[in-house]
């Protein structure tokens, strides 16, 4: 276990060098949550909480807000595929093969350590953004942090398992990233834009049951309104779902790497 | 003459650029329609929120659409012809200006022209696409041809303005993704949303207004001639600016030559 | 006629010192800021038709002088007129008439022909289509590169580069040509052949080469006069004729010999060093030649040898030492 946790370190270590890049991440996160903030209170006409849409005040659909995209802006899905496909592509793959590790939790946990160094920007600059356009949560309790950090960690690894599991298709397909750019879509317009309860009824269970729910709207959901059963069910989706997506992971090197030694590597 | 000379490199450098990009026919057919499925996906989330209003300050869907029709196509038609903008940073860094500098033509847009975004194709169609979704009557497909025109050059000349800083400071480009981040990103949102600073800032030092709204209010739904002469002022102001202020950086460039300091 | 005349060129660069553990957190917000002297006013003139070249160590200052002559830098004081203009004023009438080639920086677009890059090239200077056609043809007879005009750049290698980065800089006839380090890199077989090239493009046709190197080699061949630039000084502007006698007379001969002789000491050789079988010796060409050296051992008893200039630094040193007696 120590090793993942050293090369986790290590890749930790040269994300912190790309200042430039943090910034301006950082800036665009604040802009785009401004923009939200806006356009929400407009939808809301302006009268802030009072009215609910589909259950959620303006200042809990901003919270909400404020959670996805601290998701969005941590994981870069189409650098993990990527990550995953030039090995294989280049031929890397098989040097990686006689070392003492797994490739792939190597791989997730390199980018898993890169992305985590965005959320000590982003956290707190979503948490400040969010105290001065809105003021407090309300029935917001400080013990409630410690159970929405959890989450929002599993839903970061979670996603990076899922994207480096989609870049282990390089394995059999020219170019995987078309199929991470589908999947994140997917991400963005049933988790990022909307809260599950604002689509129709009959798509409500299919987008609690689905990934997408542990990837970005439990967690999401949980700043919003926090509950522990609320937390107990998006753990319990987020850890089903993390041993899923290992386990595909698994079968997928498993089979690819095969592929790679029968052509003689 | 400079000026037919310097568009012909324009085109000379497209041409070159696309011979080069179509080496990978089908990485090239792709990108441009993976660009235009990706903004198509938009559209989807505005579906949904006029579901919740009617409008948002008098922009319902047809217009919010036509605001990221605008935005898509100015876009789209700087990374086509002036993508080496975003290369300017490593140009001043790394010292890599030398050789345009012993060229006869303008540094600037030597070097804008050096490089095509393929996708950038994708998001000028994708305007057009719009265009027939909001079932626009046929001379608004001519209007909007000199607007991506416009647009696209305020785009990209606001940028080369702020990354001009990268001659007199370290990160230099940061300021500048910042500026046209806000710029893309707000400029596909209904004005109405902003307060008065905001929408002043807009009109001015991030002129995200110009970009996308006053050519869709002022063009397209509410023709007035004294906006769209205004706005061909302010795009020349701005072009203007971004040669002025990249010409005089170019005073401080060191062609790499003490990268030592700077590391 | 005077092509190039410089007067009391200077240029500085301001270094921008980041934080270390030493100045610590104050220099965080507050860079020191130190100055540096590239070029601490020069002065030369060069006529038409001259093959002159800068060395130096690196570092120098000559890189910088040649980027003044070009356009490329502003200077920070001082005077340049090349071919009548002011580089950093008339800057693109200049580019029409001169041509650059530089060893670290390609011009070239790697994923094209160099056919295509041609004439591409040719565009930007607004050549005419069939003026440009003919001096490909005439280039590519000349640099001899038709056998892989067709091919993708990347995939030739860095001689075959370098021959083709030197047509495209000529294409639009110019009437001087710099060269800065075009050698850097390259193994001797091809630094050869670039030299002989680059002495045809002078002799046959006529254009004023100015050309930079840290490699005395380079330009023992190339050049008829020599300004060695050191600290951003001018430090000898003399043909290279004189260098030769003066300075560049001593090679460095270090033999490693299977039995132990000795070796005498004569007029113009000279054993620097001796262990064991191992000998370093300076010869001076003008007192004595090769043929007379190795003439003092037997041909069976030579293991290995290499002969070498003596290292810039040592010239400019012996220059200096020269100047203070």
């Amino acid at each position: 276990m120590s090793k993942y946790l050293s090369i986790y370190r290590t890749s930790f270590r040269q994300e912190s060098k790309t200042l430039t890049n943090s910034i301006t991440s950082v800036v665009s996160f604040v802009v785009i949550i401004y923009i939200f903030q806006q356009l929400w209170q407009f939808i809301y006409g302006g009268n802030g909480g009072g009215t609910l849409i589909n259950g959620y005040s303006v200042n809990m659909m901003i919270w909400y807000m404020i959670m996805a995209e601290i998701l969005m802006y941590a994981v870069n899905a189409r650098s993990i595929t990527r990550a995953f496909g030039n090995d294989i592509k280049s031929g890397k793959i098989a040097y990686q093969l006689n070392k003492p590790y797994n490739y792939f939790a190597y791989q997730v946990c390199s980018q898993a350590g890169a992305f985590m160094w965005k959320l000590i920007f982003l956290v707190p600059t979503g948490i400040i953004i969010g105290l001065v356009l809105l003021g407090p949560i309300k029935n917001f309790s400080f013990i409630y942090m410690l159970p929405i950090l959890v989450s929002l960690l599993l839903a970061v690894l979670l996603t990076c398992i899922i994207y480096g599991a989609v870049g282990l298709l390089t394995f059999w397909i020219e170019e995987a990233t078309p199929f991470t750019w589908i999947i994140q879509k997917f991400q963005m317009l049933f988790g990022l834009f909307f809260p599950p309860e604002f689509f129709p009824t009959w798509m409500q269970p299919i987008i609690e049951y689905s990934p997408v729910y542990a990837m970005m709207s439990g967690p999401c959901k949980l700043l919003a309104n926090f509950s522990w059963e609320l937390f107990l069910k998006v753990s319990v989706s987020q850890i089903a779902y993390i041993t899923l997506f290992v386990i595909i992971g698994a079968i997928l090197y498993k089979i690819g790497t095969k592929k790679v030694n029968v052509h003689g590597g | 003459m400079a000026v037919k000379n310097n568009l012909k490199m324009i085109f000379d450098y497209f041409k070159l650029n696309l011979k080069k990009e179509w080496k990978y026919k089908s990485s090239f057919i792709m990108q441009i329609i993976m660009m235009i499925l990706n903004d198509l996906f938009f559209i989807i989330q505005w579906v949904i929120i006029f579901q919740l209003v009617d409008n948002i300050g008098g922009y319902g869907f047809d217009e919010t659409m036509l605001l990221w029709a605008i935005s898509a196509g100015g876009f789209g038609f700087a990374h086509t012809f002036f993508a080496g903008a975003k290369n300017i940073k490593e140009f001043v860094y790394e010292g890599k200006l030398d050789v345009y500098l012993t060229q006869p033509k303008s540094i600037l847009l030597n070097v804008c022209c050096s490089a095509t975004d393929v996708s950038g194709i994708g998001d000028i169609l994708y305007a057009f696409v719009v265009l027939a979704i909001i079932g626009a009557p046929w001379y608004w497909y001519l209007i909007m041809i000199p607007i991506i025109i416009m647009t696209g050059l305020i785009y990209m000349s606001v940028y080369v303005v702020y990354v001009s800083l990268c001659f007199y400071i370290n990160h230099g480009d940061a300021v500048a993704k910042s500026v046209e981040g806000t710029i893309n990103k707000a400029g596909n949102y209904p004005p109405a949303i902003f307060n008065t600073i905001v929408k002043g800032l807009f009109f001015t030092l991030i002129p995200t207004f110009f970009y996308t709204f006053v050519p869709a209010q002022y063009f397209f739904l509410t023709p007035n001639i004294w906006w769209i002469l205004g706005t061909v002022g302010v795009t020349i102001v701005w072009v203007m600016l971004a040669f002025v202020c990249f010409n005089k950086g170019l005073r401080k460039y060191n062609s790499g030559n003490l990268m030592g300091g700077r590391l | 006629m005077k092509v190039i005349e410089v007067n009391n060129l200077r240029k500085e660069f301001v270094l921008k010192k980041k934080a270390t553990k030493e100045n610590g957190k104050k220099a965080l917000f507050k860079r020191e800021r130190s100055v540096k002297n590239a070029v601490d006013g020069i002065s030369f003139a060069i006529e038409e038709g001259e093959a002159l070249a800068f060395i130096g160590p690196n570092g120098a200052g000559k890189s910088t002088t040649i980027k003044m002559l070009t356009g490329i830098l502003y200077p920070t004081s001082g005077d340049i007129k090349v071919l009548g203009l002011n580089p950093s004023k008339d800057r693109i009438k200049l580019s029409y008439q001169i041509g650059t080639v530089f060893g670290q920086k390609e011009q070239l677009w790697v994923h094209l022909s160099p056919m295509d890059n041609f004439k591409f090239f040719g565009s930007i200077y607004d050549m005419k289509k069939d003026e440009l056609e003919k001096r490909i043809e005439e280039l590519a007879t000349i640099f001899d590169i038709k056998g892989y005009i067709n091919q993708p750049v990347k995939s030739l290698s860095l001689g075959q580069r370098m021959k083709c980065e030197m047509v495209a800089s000529l294409l639009h006839n110019p009437k001087m040509l710099f060269f800065d380090e075009p050698t850097i890199g390259l193994d001797p077989i091809a630094k050869e052949t670039l030299r002989k090239l680059i002495k045809k493009i002078n002799r046959e046709l006529g254009t004023t080469l100015i050309f930079t190197s840290h490699d005395v080699g380079d330009i023992e061949e190339v050049c008829k006069r020599v300004i060695i630039i050191n600290d951003g000084k001018i430090v000898l502007d003399d043909s290279m004729k004189n260098l030769k006698y003066h300075h560049l007379n001593k090679k460095i001969v270090e033999v490693n010999l299977k039995n132990n002789v000795k070796i005498p000491e004569k007029d113009g050789i000279k054993v620097l060093k001796a262990k064991d079988t191992l000998y370093k010796i300076e010869v001076d060409m003008n007192k004595t030649t090769m043929d007379e050296l190795l003439g003092l051992f037997k041909a069976d008893d030579l293991q290995d040898i290499t002969i070498s200039s003596e290292p810039l630094e040592e010239i400019i040193k012996d220059i200096y030492r020269g100047k203070d007696e």
